[in-house]
């Protein structure tokens, strides 16, 4: 895209975050919220499968985590909830790096399985440690600001958006993201060329878990209850259905689907919980005939604004 | 000491011995062809050396010290790059990020430089692609895939560099360029140079020195014209139209 045009975008994104709050009614006041923590998780999870094409179902849990963490320095230790969702961010770090030390090596499929254990048996434990985590009832957390305001939980969790989307553009642009995409397109190629393939593998597993860390305890400061229900597969897959349909491997691709998909889905909320279903089959469909999902579609459609890239 | 010394190298894939004790040394600023049958053990010799596989027995001493045990990142640090028989270009990667990885895989993550600008630049021109500096790789045709392929090995300041098989498919034409490149390598670059190829009428044009597998065995080496005449590498080759 021109950079004009680029700048013209932001200029009117940030002009419509700015306003939301002031015109939109309480109940779309939190589903702006909603797609705010959707496309941070979104943005993530195609930093690690769109550019190093990892497919790891464990981003949810990597939210419960900071989410848990989070929460449980606020009930336990009194931190505030922005020291707090620090503290879980660091705890998915290092968990990431375990896990990530782990299984990486195993790559493709068995990544995709054992992050699936991982996840599986996260939720369970939560679940079942009730005197800690207080299982299905779920955890009951301070406000993520000292005070409760909805529009300035938006704008709080609008600004955390933006800084991350802006630290993945960055990480795309850099030499990180060089390596990423070398790895993802051929990684016999990358390790001739002296790229440590299980170093670069495990960088953009540690980093995406992170960020999820953070949506998740920014979100579960915001609902005021954590429950494991962040963990389960229902979240994994809504996140996955978002960045593939959006367009996976592409910038804008997961903010374009998390929002898409996340205002549809108020509108179908009334038929029922089958929705994230739909949404999964339509991204299958979507990566087999559209790879580069809608954002691939509107390049097709206006080839010349994307002469550039 | 050899600049490269391969001391009695084997690797089997089970029965199959697919390199059987093989011996031969390299000076710095040499260029050897490997020539030898379909099936010889040729591509297997370059992944030994350049750490794919590891190998059942022997040594291989790189520039004063062993390569036994390492990885292909690590083998390409220490100076030796690789060209693939069978291209593996980033097919999503313009030619330009293509040998840009070759830089990060060498110096690291130091970012987009000038320096680094213009040494892309500067490596793809000689290769022949620098109309194609923008273009992703997956639109190159096969000739140019080749080409990019040295390219990027090249970005990783080689002091000793594998070529397997480059002139395939090529015309008379390109045949000339691609002959002139590989002299470049060597005269501008200072980088030594193994080459695997099957067209021997230009093998025979560049390089100084001929080693040939059959089998797994290196059968003959020596000077081109010597060993073109030996009769155990007729025998080799007449085997192998016989098939
Ligand atoms: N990864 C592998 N696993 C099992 N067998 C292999 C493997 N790689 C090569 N081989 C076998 O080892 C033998 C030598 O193969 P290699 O590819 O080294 O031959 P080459 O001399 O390069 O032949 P060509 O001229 O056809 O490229 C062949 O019989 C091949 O089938
Ligand atoms: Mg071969």
């Amino acid at each position: 895209m021109p950079r004009s045009l680029v700048w013209l975008l932001s200029l009117g994104l940030f002009g419509v975050l700015a306003v939301l709050p002031l015109v939109a009614g309480d109940y779309w006041l939190h589903t702006a919220i909603l797609c705010l923590f959707y496309v941070m998780m979104a943005a993530s999870w195609n930093l690690l499968a769109g550019y190093t094409g990892q497919v790891s179902f464990s981003h949810a849990a990597f939210a419960g985590i900071g989410a848990y963490v989070s929460g449980m320095c606020a009930i336990y230790f009194h931190l505030p909830p922005l020291l707090g969702a620090l503290v879980g961010m660091a705890v998915a770090a290092v968990l990431g790096l375990l896990l990530g030390v782990l299984c990486i090596r195993m790559g493709g499929i068995y990544l995709s399985l054992t992050t699936l254990a991982f996840s599986e048996m996260l939720r369970i434990v939560i679940d079942n440690e009730y005197e800690i985590t207080r299982g299905t009832m779920g955890l009951s957390v301070p406000f993520v600001l000292p005070f409760y305001s909805k529009a300035w939980a938006f704008y709080l969790m609008g600004a955390v958006t933006l800084g991350l989307l802006y630290v993945i553009h960055r990480i795309i642009r850099s030499d990180l993201g060089t390596a990423f995409r070398a790895v993802q397109n051929d990684e016999t190629a990358a390790a001739s060329l002296g790229i440590h393939v299980v170093k670069i593998r495990v960088a953009a597993f540690v980093i995406s878990s992170t960020m999820a860390g953070l949506a998740g305890a920014l979100y579960g400061h915001y609902h005021q209850l954590i429950t494991p229900e962040i963990l389960s597969l229902n979240l994994m897959f809504l996140v996955l259905a978002m960045t593939i349909i959006g367009g996976l491997g592409t910038f804008a691709g997961p903010v374009v689907g998390a929002v898409f998909l996340e205002v549809l889905s108020e509108y179908i909320r009334i038929y029922g919980e089958f929705h994230v279903l739909i949404f999964g089959l339509v991204a299958l469909f979507i990566s087999r005939f559209a790879p580069e999902g809608l954002v691939g579609l509107w390049r097709k459609r206006f080839p010349t604004l994307d002469a550039q890239r | 000491m050899a600049f490269l010394d391969v001391q009695h190298v084997t690797k089997r894939f089970g029965g199959l011995t697919a390199v059987a004790d093989v011996s031969f040394q390299m000076e710095q600023g040499e260029i050897v062809g490997l020539i030898g049958p379909n099936g010889a053990g040729k591509t297997t010799l370059f992944n030994l050396i350049a750490g794919t596989f590891p190998f059942d027995e022997g040594r291989i001493v790189f520039d004063g010290e062993p390569l036994n045990g390492l990885k292909p990142y690590h083998v390409c640090r220490r100076g030796i790059a690789r060209t693939f028989q069978i291209t593996r270009p980033f097919l999503e990667m313009t030619c330009y990020e293509n040998v840009v990885v070759g830089f990060i895989g060498r110096d690291g993550f130091t970012g987009e430089t000038p320096e680094r600008r213009r040494r892309a630049e500067e490596i793809l021109k000689l290769v022949g692609l620098d109309e194609f500096l923008h273009t992703q790789a997956r639109h190159l045709n096969l000739i140019n895939k080749k080409k990019l392929e040295i390219a990027r090995a090249l970005a990783t300041r080689p002091k000793l560099i594998l070529l397997d098989e480059v002139l395939g498919g090529l015309n008379t034409g390109e045949m000339v360029q691609a002959l002139d490149l590989i002299r470049a390598i060597r005269d501008r670059f200072g980088v030594t140079v193994l080459w695997i190829e099957h067209v021997m009428g230009a093998l025979m044009q560049v390089v100084e020195r001929l080693l040939v597998l059959d089998g797994g065995r290196l059968i003959c080496q020596g000077d081109p014209q010597t060993v073109v005449r030996d009769p155990r590498v007729i025998e080799a080759y007449l085997g192998e139209a016989d098939d």
